[in-house]
């Protein structure tokens, strides 16, 4: 039953209620459109497999609540976290205006190299829209995010966004930018990368363990 | 306070209950019961389809005495015009005559179904699964009550009304004949003897109820509109039901009992003790009395209501026991006031934002239904942000509000009933800090790692937070995450012995599948575990469960709740959990903005 992967990593998807984010979650782990959606209380779970560069990864995505007063309760599951969706509902101004503030949050609350990738999501809704692409990549830029504008209703560029924010983090790994390492890093070693290691490390990378033998 | 709550809906109930027939009172169990959809007493008007009318029906399908097909009711003036059919194929409601309409329907009648072609129904055979849909030109009679409060019979109790769209054809007017004169007429027309028209006696439901296997067609929705889930064991539930139908018969006849004063401990009993005492009839017999003292209302009531309140008074008590009921009578015209003051966009858009996300599994909460509940959960909850604007609006509030409108049928109730449990049952659980609910979350990990400490270990270890596994458990009160008859049975003590009951039943669920929580390995593991032990038989058996919860987990005072909350408040506020995050959207993007303008 035990999967084999490289990496482990750990991803949120935070942002307002009602823009889409367990949709998209439920788009990129089962592939199909959740049409009888109920809201988020608390935190979800969800993992997915995934390859990226010939590295296999598994990622295990916290999907969390959106509604204001429960981020008092979600704050507390960003730690450790590799990497983030941030999401904003392109058919809504309001969930546009809050993103700096979860974008605050991330970065104090998980870690300041959380790598974020900003999803402008209802892409199909767009004669509704009040968000403009410009607008919003604009503001990724000037936060050094990554953007994208995806549809969970019609799967565009769902998987899309969640390969491009590991291929980051994989990559900011590779030129050490990154170290797994590092307590609270949000990335783990999987049973295959331990093997090519070679090196009893425990497979908790968090846990306090040195050295197993 | 308690006790004068249980005399008013005493009263209030007893007066109601009068006026029902006696077939109800006498147990049928009918209204009572969460899947009376399936098991109901044959339907009369099915019966035609089955063939010639000379062709004899089997007599055991047949109730063929007391409770059978009333007579017709002498029709109102008030009442809506006759319908050749008979207005419910349940024996169950009362005979007694329609009652004019008095509030303005929550519910109004059910949706229309069409007809099904007369080849589909054979299949089903008696005991029909599916009860006919109530015809479309027939609408519920509404009823008024003498106390004033009225009911809708036909929504409140038997609310099958969806179950099987366009399955059932609705009982023709041969039908109905044929269910008037059924197998009391011979073949030949002539009246059978008395002794061969129900050989048996009147079958007693659960009787003919066992063993009968289940068209699994018709359980696709339950009674209250839910669609049952892709994985629902029908097989488990009707063995369960088998069961759990004669415990909802006992208890029907015992709460009518109970409620038309028959056993109604502050009845005779009682003043005649109370007057002993009063008179001073001490001295010897003092102690006697004292032994032979009946239990007081409110331990009778507790006793009552744990082991569930029919459904067809649940409205009724919950509104006397939490205290709604009198809100409501001293607050004449506030809900509709609230309705139509000023409006709060912003609450709006966040009930909005959830409409479409509530219940999406439940027909009734559909916008393709006609009438959709949506409106009505949309009026609740704005009103109650209107009232409680420290609250406003918190998401879980409309799942709660959601079972309300279900139960109740009535919007004013359900935010009577909705203030009851955020404002005074629940405090500070939706508040914008949740300082109520995070407090109940360690209390709960605290009672946990007292009675539990092997569980209270491994979430340690594991670095798990409490609030993670069990926020649906109580910002939710269970909606959403166990069966729905389990939900009001919880409910039914929640409303009379408060939030207590929570940490009862998070405790019975945990310790029942301490071996299986005891397996996990990591954070993912144990939220799976969690999820996974709110499912299965032990939490269906609802009666079973409801027991346990008051055995399983051992005493739990509210002294010692009382003490654990003020530690864990104390705890929570140190670290700071008693701030509120300001709102903050606007302003921090326009200082952002204003920032990058002027640079």
């Amino acid at each position: 039953m035990a999967e084999t992967y490289d990496f482990l990593f750990k991803f949120l998807v935070i942002g307002s209620a009602g823009t889409g984010k367990s949709c998209l979650l439920h788009q990129f782990i089962e592939n199909k459109f959740k049409q009888d959606s109920n809201h988020t209380i608390g935190v979800e779970f969800g993992s997915r497999v995934v390859n990226v560069g010939g590295k296999t990864v598994k990622l295990q995505i916290w999907d969390t609540a959106g509604q204001e007063r429960f981020r008092s309760v979600t704050r507390s599951y960003y730690r450790g976290a590799a990497g983030a969706l941030l999401v904003y509902d392109i058919t809504s101004r309001e969930t546009y205006n809050s993103l700096a503030a979860w974008l605050t949050d991330a970065r104090t609350l998980a870690s300041p190299n959380i790598v974020v990738i900003l999803c402008g999501n209802k892409k199909d809704l767009d004669p509704e829209r009040e968000v403009t692409f410009l607008e919003a990549s604009r503001f990724a830029q000037e936060n050094e995010l990554m953007f994208l504008e995806t549809s969970a209703l019609t799967g565009e560029n769902v998987e899309e966004a969640f390969l491009k924010c590991a291929r980051t983090i994989l990559n900011k790994i590779d030129s050490g930018e990154l170290d797994p390492e590092r307590m609270g890093s949000g990335i783990q070693y999987g049973d295959a990368s331990l093997r090519q290691l070679r090196q009893p490390r425990s497979a908790q990378a968090v846990a306090p363990q040195p050295c197993g033998c | 306070k308690q006790e004068s709550d249980v005399g008013r809906v005493c009263q209030a109930l007893r007066s109601e209950i009068a006026e029902e027939s006696a077939p109800r009172v006498s147990g049928n169990p009918g209204p009572v019961c969460g899947g009376r959809l399936r098991f109901r007493p044959p339907c009369p008007g099915r019966r035609g389809p089955r063939g010639p009318r000379s062709r004899p029906a089997p007599p055991q399908h047949r109730p063929s005495t007391a409770p059978a097909p009333p007579p017709r009711p002498a029709p109102s003036p008030s009442a809506p015009p006759p319908s050749p059919e008979p207005p419910d194929p349940s024996p169950a409601p009362a005979p007694g005559p329609p009652r004019p309409q008095h509030r303005p329907p929550v519910l109004p009648p059910r949706p229309q179904q069409r007809p099904a072609p007369r080849s589909s129904p054979p299949a089903l055979g008696p005991p029909s699964p599916c009860p006919s849909p109530r015809p479309a030109s027939a609408p519920p009679p509404r009823a008024r009550g003498p106390a004033g409060r009225t009911q809708a019979p036909g929504s409140r109790e038997a609310n099958p009304g969806p179950a099987c769209p366009s399955r059932c054809a609705p009982p023709s007017r041969h039908g109905a004949r044929r269910a008037l004169e059924g197998p009391q007429v011979g073949g030949a027309g002539f009246r059978r003897p008395r002794r061969l028209r129900s050989p048996r006696g009147p079958p007693t439901p659960w009787r003919k109820l066992r063993g009968r296997r289940l068209p699994s067609r018709c359980c696709r929705i339950d009674p209250y509109g839910f669609e049952r889930p892709e994985d629902f064991d029908a097989a488990a539930y009707e063995e369960f039901l088998s069961g759990y139908l004669v415990t909802l018969t006992r208890r029907a006849v015992k709460w009518s009992r109970l409620l038309q004063g028959g056993g109604v401990p502050r009845g005779r009993a009682e003043e005649k003790w109370q007057e002993r005492k009063v008179s001073g009839a001490r001295g010897l017999c003092g102690p006697l009395v004292q032994l032979r003292r009946p239990l007081s209302s409110r331990v009778l009531v507790k006793r009552y209501v744990r082991k569930g309140v029919p459904l067809e008074h649940r409205a009724r008590v919950w509104m006397a026991l939490s205290g709604a009921q009198a809100q409501m009578d001293q607050n004449p015209g506030y809900y509709h006031r609230l309705l139509q003051g000023e409006r709060n966009p912003r609450l709006e858009d966040a009930i909005r934002t959830d409409l479409n996300r509530t219940f999406p599994d439940n027909v009734k909460f559909r916008t393709t239904t006609e009438p959709c509940l949506q409106k009505t959960l949309h009026n609740v909850l704005l009103a109650y942000g209107h009232h409680n604007q420290a609250v406003g609006y918190c998401q879980g509030m409309n799942f709660i509000a959601g079972y309300l409108i279900l139960i109740t049928n009535n919007e004013e109730e359900s935010f009577w009933l909705l203030d009851a449990l955020v404002g005074r049952i629940l405090p500070d659980y939706y508040t914008p800090a949740m300082l109520g609910l995070k407090t109940d979350q360690e209390v709960l990990g605290e009672l946990v790692r007292a009675k539990l400490p092997a569980v209270g270990a491994l979430m340690e270890q594991l670095g798990v937070l409490w609030t993670l596994v069990v926020s649906r458990w109580f910002i939710c009160l269970f909606v959403d995450v166990l069966p729905v008859e389990t939900v009001l049975r919880i409910w039914d003590c929640l409303f009379n012995e408060g939030s207590k009951i929570i940490f009862r039943v998070a405790l019975t669920l945990i310790k029942q599948h301490q071996e299986f929580i005891l397996e996990a390995t990591s954070i993912p593991d144990i939220c799976d575990k969690f999820k996974q032990i709110t499912k299965g038989s032990f939490v269906m058996e609802c009666h079973t469960f409801m027991q346990k919860i008051f055995s399983e987990p051992g005493s739990l005072s509210m002294a010692t709740v009382a003490k654990l909350r003020e530690s864990c408040r104390a705890r929570l506020l140190a670290q700071g959990h008693g701030r509120v995050f300001p709102k903050r959207e606007h302003s921090n993007m326009a200082t952002l903005f204003k920032m990058k303008d002027g640079s």
